[in-house]
């Protein structure tokens, strides 16, 4: 199978993706009640949003529609939220973000009836039941192909960033994993996780996935679970690193960061993306993962070490510019405060069984903090 | 030498509930496993073969004897039942107290139509309607539990087999009672009672309830501990509705619901009550076994029968009609009046309270209700749990933990 053409589409336009999950209101275990949900909703036509199955039961899928700004794209996922909200309560079911389920055993998930997901189920085995885990994806549009490689590689260095500052996912079967996003260990699992080749234009990337389908390995370009990957039929490419955070607001605001950070990077060129630029990924990756924030970032030419954070706050102030240009200003500055504070979602999430003293507490306070902004 | 040891020696009634323990423990582990039927019908047909019934090896006392734990037992079941149930789910889909009331309504007015047919006084019509419209909570919680079982269907099974159960109880004592105006002091009184017995056993329940928050109940982290606060609360509610005259069933469901309206936090009872708890649940179905007795299908005959026919099929239309309304998938839907069909320990409970009551027809609505329990203990655990296998929700072989 031949590689699709990419697909032009507006630069630097926004699409977002969230995985969310299903609760029983009774003791917020994960209920299987995507199936209930999706009639629900189908019985509401003219809904905001567009509303899938994912791969378990207790999981579905939100994506909005395109946006250029930051504030029409909060404004859809705020009502996509309040849709979906009321559907949960006339179904007695609740919604919560956050990257994993703090106490649910891989072992109760179960898998959506859907071909694909069948097909993933046993092609993975446990893998596909333990992708029980809830992520953001966030959509940039590019305008060519060779454009979308550029930023692809471009962005490798920021990811850390992107999952500093989305980690949601400290607990996973009951316990602290020690994590600020434990969710991407299930990802990494995966044969066909981890980067794109490096490759900088569309007819290279071309060889590379005819060579790879020729092995049998891979069907289209979904089978790669790459951290970011081309998305040629919507002409954009996707961050697929973030947990889906506990609220639709910072949701909006990561993607309005990494907006900023895009037309950054496309209009100054600051970089020009080198094979070496992935020497330390996997360990800045890594740091990130654990430490959220508090990581370090490894400079893969200089060798230098920075902290995540101060990391952070300086691309901040890089791209201010860039920001107000795309009215993102007031989204970038809420990021900052959060890092100059110190303050995360897995932050959160650990504050909250310290205080309520489970993780079924904690889920129900997930649920209860979904709800708002 | 002298062995102090008499043959054939004379086992006693701890020995005698024992091997009914162990033979309930066999029969479970050949429906389940082997049968692939509820567990449950295991412990029931344990109890009707060693039953005075059929081999006469345990005495009819021992239902008496056991009869406090039996109604521990069923307590504990109906209080959880209530706690599942989150009234505020009721305020955000109106429709279901709407498809309840349906299904309900039609239950009463099928049977009472139906046993218009036989030579039976307007009393026994009525407390046989009334006792009809109630799905049975110990078996509707005990398969689900068995199953592990979630999903839209669940939640509106266990919804509706609240409900139901206090409407039941409601309707019999008001039925029975205005149908015996002329018998009784007068008007006030007939009235009176039942508003007595619905307002005493809220505010009982919200007693019960209160005493659960008091004592901290969704703090405490040690199971067992949680369990016997559980114990202790039912044993108190049990105890106080008997002696103010309130009916304990509705007691405890009311107090159940009370507890989970009264805070946020929840109210997680210990999974499946621990090993205590799962003693109880066994002794209560075993002993509902003991109390089977099949001359009362020869007694109650094809009335028992006819019963059961008229009452599912009202269930189940009046179910799947309102259901649809209420947004439940349509396959779902099919299977949720299936899923309603049990009727069991509630039920007897409350012929016996009509029979003492009320002894001139009271003998009738037991050999009527009696009859359709025999059949409903076998066929009712197996429609509930067909209708949550075939509608997707049933996750067999992770409900209770296994060793």
């Amino acid at each position: 199978m031949a590689l699709e053409s990419f697909k032009s589409s507006r630069p630097l336009s926004l699409g977002v993706e969230l995985e969310l999950q299903i609760l029983d209101t009774h003791d917020y275990a994960l209920t299987p009640m995507a199936n209930d949900l999706l009639y629900w909703v189908e019985r509401h036509p003219g809904h905001p949003g567009n509303i899938v199955p994912e791969i378990t039961q207790g999981m579905i899928e939100i994506s909005t529609g395109i946006h250029t700004t930051h504030q029409t794209l909060t404004a859809e996922l705020g009502e996509i939220r309040d849709f979906l909200c009321r559907g949960g309560r006339e179904l007695n079911l609740a919604l919560a973000g956050g990257g994993t389920h703090a106490f649910q055993h891989w072992g109760e998930t179960r898998i959506f009836d859907k071909e694909r997901f069948h097909h993933i189920s046993d092609l993975y085995g446990y893998l596909a039941k333990q992708f029980t885990i809830f992520g953001q994806h966030i959509h940039i549009g590019c305008p060519s192909p060779d454009e979308a490689l550029f930023l692809l590689h471009s962005l490798s260095r920021y990811i850390p960033h992107m999952i500093a500052l989305s980690g949601a996912s400290p607990y996973v079967h009951g316990h602290d994993t020690g994590f600020a996003s434990a969710r991407l260990n299930s990802v990494f699992a995966f044969p066909l996780s981890g980067r794109a080749p490096m490759v900088a234009s569309w007819e290279e990337f071309g060889d590379y996935f005819e060579k790879m389908t020729r092995t049998g390995v891979v069907k289209g370009m979904k089978d790669f679970y790459w951290d970011i990957r081309p998305k040629p039929e919507f002409g954009t490419i996707e961050i697929r690193v973030c947990d889906t955070p506990l609220t639709v607001g910072h949701a909006a605001d990561l993607a309005a960061y990494l907006q900023a950070l895009c037309r950054y990077l496309m209009i100054e060129r600051p970089i020009v993306p080198v094979e070496d630029d992935y020497l330390v990924y996997t360990f800045n990756r890594f740091q990130a993962c654990r430490f959220g924030a508090e990581g370090v970032l490894v400079d893969p030419k200089s060798g230098e070490h920075h902290s995540l954070r101060d990391d952070i706050l300086q691309t901040l102030g890089r791209i201010e510019q860039h920001a107000i240009e795309l009215d993102g200003d007031a989204a970038c500055a809420r990021i900052k405060a959060r890092v100059e504070r110190g303050e995360s979602d897995a932050a959160w999430c650990r504050s909250r069984v310290a205080e309520l003293g489970s993780a079924a507490e904690l889920m129900r306070a997930q649920a209860i903090r979904w709800q708002g902004a | 030498m002298n062995v102090p040891l008499a043959l054939p020696f004379e086992i006693d009634a701890f020995g005698r509930v024992a091997v009914l323990l162990i033979v309930s423990i066999a029969g479970a582990e050949i429906c389940g496993r082997w049968l692939r039927l509820p567990r449950l019908i295991g412990y029931v047909l344990a109890g009707l073969l060693l039953g005075p019934a059929v081999l006469g090896w345990v005495p009819p006392s021992i239902t008496g004897d056991l009869r406090p734990l039996l109604l521990l037992g069923l307590g504990l079941l109906l209080f959880e039942l209530g706690s599942r149930v989150d009234l505020r789910w009721l305020r955000h889909n109106p429709m279901l107290i709407v498809s309840s009331l349906v299904e309900s309504a039609l239950t009463f007015t099928a049977t009472y139509v139906f046993l218009g047919w036989f030579d039976l006084s307007l009393g026994t019509r009525v407390a046989v309607a009334a006792i009809a419209v109630s799905t049975s909570p110990a078996v509707v919680m005990r398969i689900v539990a068995e199953n592990n079982a979630r999903g839209q269907l669940t939640e509106r099974l266990v919804l509706m087999t609240a409900l139901n159960s206090l409407y039941a109880i409601l309707l019999l004592k008001i039925s029975v009672g205005v149908v015996h105006l002329d018998r009784n002091a007068g008007l006030l009184q007939t009235i009176g009672h039942p508003v007595y017995i619905a307002l005493g056993s809220v505010v009982l329940g919200a007693a019960v309830a209160y005493a659960m928050h008091l004592a901290r109940f969704s703090r405490l982290k040690r199971e067992s501990e949680r369990f016997a606060l559980v114990i202790a609360v039912v044993l108190l509610g049990t105890t106080a509705a008997d002696r103010l005259g309130l009916s304990v069933p509705m007691a405890l469901l009311c107090g159940g619901m009370m507890l989970r309206s009264m805070s946020q936090r929840l109210h997680l009872f210990p999974e499946h009550f621990g090993a205590a708890g799962a003693l109880l649940v066994i002794i209560l179905f075993t002993l509902t076994g003991v109390a089977l007795d099949p001359r009362h299908l020869v007694a109650g005959g094809l009335m028992s029968i006819g019963l059961l026919l008229i009452r599912g099929l009202a269930k189940y239309f009046g179910a799947y009609v309102s259901a649809g309304y209420g947004g439940l998938v349509p396959k779902k839907a099919a299977w949720l009046g299936v899923a309603l069909l049990p009727m069991s320990s509630l039920a007897v409970l409350q012929a016996h309270d009509v029979a003492r009551l009320y002894a001139d027809f009271g003998g009738d609505v037991l050999a009527i209700v009696l009859g359709a329990v025999l059949i409903m203990e076998l066929l009712g655990p197996v429609a509930t749990q067909i209708a949550l296998r075939r509608s997707g929700e049933a996750m067999p072989g992770s409900g209770e933990r296994e060793a």
